[in-house]
């Protein structure tokens, strides 16, 4: 073999600086320009604690909704590729509806009609049952940050039961019938063969799907619910300081998201390499 | 008495009739094999039969069992698939021990019987690497060695070796015969490959459009077809058809010339349209005696296949297929060289 060597022509600096991640830079300088705002400015350090208090609710809220989300996405995604027209057809009611609900509207909804029709259910239920405790239930009784939850949760299980759905079908007909013919069970089929190579497949999109839910859980400052965006707004209008205190939110945001899409890559780089 | 008893199954989807009147006894430790062209139905009842398609109607039992609505994870019968259908997150070891861990084997023996598929199919210096890391060739083995290890009543392969090259089909194919003598499995094989199924089978069922054409062993099915369509589907076929003579034990083609076939058709009468069968093996080359068919044509191609050369003779505007044993000696006709060939007429096959 005489090939003859790759000319080792290094781009011009000129191309080089076109190509370079200015956006990143930008964004660190206005990083580094947030931080030293809050560690020096004494208005801005006030802002800043202010707002961080809510950073808990935030991420609580998040989390939890989050898991109530990949429960229903997983058992809805499982009905969805159900051959029982029945479980079909209840999943995909529910799916279809929720996808064509504006956020805000789903979650307006469940917290102000679904809670309290689910309540009036549960008290007409203590009165049959003879239930002094069911039937004294009150919509009080179900604090804004569950409904948050709900809302969340319910509005989110529909778009992780299609990545579950999505990935139960990209899975090979063979796989399913080669662990029938050991002897598994439609459970165990899924439990052990099926499901771990689906959450192989969608594990980055369920992180993506984190990071939405954490955006979108600003929403829940309607329902008076006090995570940062709450924080944020009652604080700007009581101080009239609202370009330091929606910056020092954006701010925040931003530091979360960036560094969970950061740990996403390298999760998907890592499956990448061990692709099996 | 039988083992696995198919009785007169029949399938469809929608309005395809997949299989029908498919009855088949199979003997405990028996290979046969199911032959046909795509879409005759060999793959809907192999399906029927491991559980993943239920029969319209008909029934199917194993020793005596009556298994036809039973779940496929209650059957017992192994599956061996064209893909594979390894499990890619386990090792091979894992994807071995897989059904045996559901049967709640304890840990050492179902180690020791891990062990032990993995050496019948050779695969023990691989145990610990995944599906990915192997050649098709392995992890078919493992396939194999992970469907036999829960000892299924019957072992099922859906054309197990036609994702794979050439050289690697033929050793795996002898290696799964092997295994299949040593382990005495009842066993059913899938394939469109007619000496796959020659080569390997106790016995063949030929089938065609969703039924059976023929059961038998293969040198009867080769030898003796009983129809056309078995004739043609196993063994490269010369036909010769033309009018039953007086004597009726020949034909006269449209060309006028007669061939003669060595039996007498009573049961046919003069005049009747009859067809001979010729196998190129018994088409010879040269001028025949005087009691023997002799063509003389053109040669049309000629094929090296190794242990034999293969001429396709135009005569008379039929095409004739003559093999020769291949000798280095021999020299063999070229294209477009006048050539005789003859057969006895012992040799014709009638339908
Ligand atoms: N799930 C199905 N739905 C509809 N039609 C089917 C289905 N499975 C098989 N068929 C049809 O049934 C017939 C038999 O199919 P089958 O797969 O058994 O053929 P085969 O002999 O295995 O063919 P091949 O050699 O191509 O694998 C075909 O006409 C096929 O189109
Ligand atoms: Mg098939």
């Amino acid at each position: 073999m005489n090939r003859p060597s790759q000319p080792s022509v290094a781009p011009a600096l000129s191309q080089r600086l076109a190509n370079a991640p200015w956006w990143l830079l930008v964004l660190i300088l206005i990083g580094l320009f947030a931080v030293f705002q809050i560690l020096t400015n004494e208005r801005s350090t006030t802002i800043f604690n202010a707002i961080s208090r809510g950073v808990i609710v935030t991420v609580r809220t998040t989390l939890i909704a989050y898991v109530v989300a990949l429960v229903i996405g997983l058992a809805v995604g499982l009905a969805r590729t159900s051959s029982n027209k029945l479980i079909y057809n209840v999943a995909s009611f529910y799916v279809e509806v929720v996808r064509g609900i504006p956020m805000l509207v789903l979650l307006l909804y469940i917290a102000f009609v679904a809670v309290p029709l689910a309540m009036d259910g549960l008290n007409r239920l203590g009165v049959v049952l003879g239930s002094a405790w069911l039937s004294a239930l009150t919509p009080r009784n179900f604090p804004n940050e569950w409904r948050v939850v709900v809302g969340l949760g319910v509005a989110y299980g529909a778009f992780e039961s299609e990545n579950f759905r999505a990935g139960i079908q990209s899975i090979e007909r063979g796989q399913f019938e080669a662990a029938r013919a050991l002897g598994m069970s439609y459970f165990q089929t899924m439990r052990f063969v099926v499901l771990p190579q689906v959450i192989r497949r969608i594990l980055p999109t369920l992180g993506n799907d984190f990071i939405s839910m954490l955006k979108d859980s600003s929403l829940v400052s309607v329902l008076g619910v006090e995570d940062i965006t709450q924080i944020t707004k009652l604080y700007a209008s009581s101080t009239f300081l609202f370009f330091q205190a929606y910056s020092i939110l954006a701010f925040i945001y931003l530091t979360m998201t960036v560094l969970l899409s950061r740990l996403v890559r390298w999760m998907e780089l890592r499956l990448a390499r061990g692709r099996r | 008495m039988a083992y696995l008893q198919l009785t007169d199954l029949r399938k469809s989807f929608g309005s395809t009739v997949a299989v029908e009147h498919f009855s088949l006894d199979v003997a405990a430790g028996e290979f046969v094999s199911f032959l046909g062209p795509s879409g005759c139905g060999k793959t809907t009842t192999m399906r029927m039969i491991a559980g993943f398609e239920m029969p319209d109607t008909g029934r199917i039992t194993i020793d005596g069992e009556d298994i036809t609505h039973m779940p496929a994870n209650k059957r017992r019968v192994g599956m061996v698939f064209q893909s594979y259908a390894l499990f890619p997150h386990l090792s091979v070891r894992d994807n071995v021990a897989f059904g045996l861990d559901l049967m709640r084997m304890p840990k050492p023996d179902a180690r020791k019987r891990v062990d032990e598929m993995l050496d019948l199919v050779q695969l023990s210096i691989q145990a610990d690497r995944y599906p990915h890391q192997l050649s098709g060739g392995q992890q078919q083995r493992v396939a194999l060695a992970r469907a036999l290890a829960i000892q299924p009543r019957v072992l099922l392969l859906d054309e197990p070796l036609s994702a794979l090259d050439a050289k690697i089909r033929d050793e795996l194919r002898n290696e799964i015969r092997r295994i299949q003598l040593e382990l005495k499995i009842t066993t059913i094989y899938v394939t469109h490959d007619q000496e796959e199924a020659l080569a390997l089978s106790d016995r063949m069922v030929v089938m065609n459009a969703g039924r059976i054409e023929q059961i038998g062993p293969p040198a009867e099915i080769y030898n003796h077809p009983r129809t056309a369509f078995v004739a043609s589907f196993v063994g490269t076929q010369s036909t010769l058809t033309g009018a039953l003579t007086e004597s009726r034990d020949a034909l006269n083609l449209p060309g006028g010339q007669t061939v003669r076939f060595g039996t007498t058709l009573t049961h046919r009468s003069t005049g009747d349209s009859v067809t001979v069968h010729l196998r190129p093996e018994i088409i010879m080359l040269g001028e025949g005696a005087d009691e023997r068919n002799t063509f003389r044509g053109i040669v049309a191609q000629v094929m090296f296949l190794g242990s034999v050369v293969r001429l396709l003779v135009r005569a008379d505007g039929h095409t004739l297929a003559a093999d020769i044993l291949n000798n280095p000696a021999l020299r063999v006709p070229q294209i477009g060289e006048t050539v005789a060939v003859h057969f006895a007429a012992e040799a014709c096959h009638v339908l």
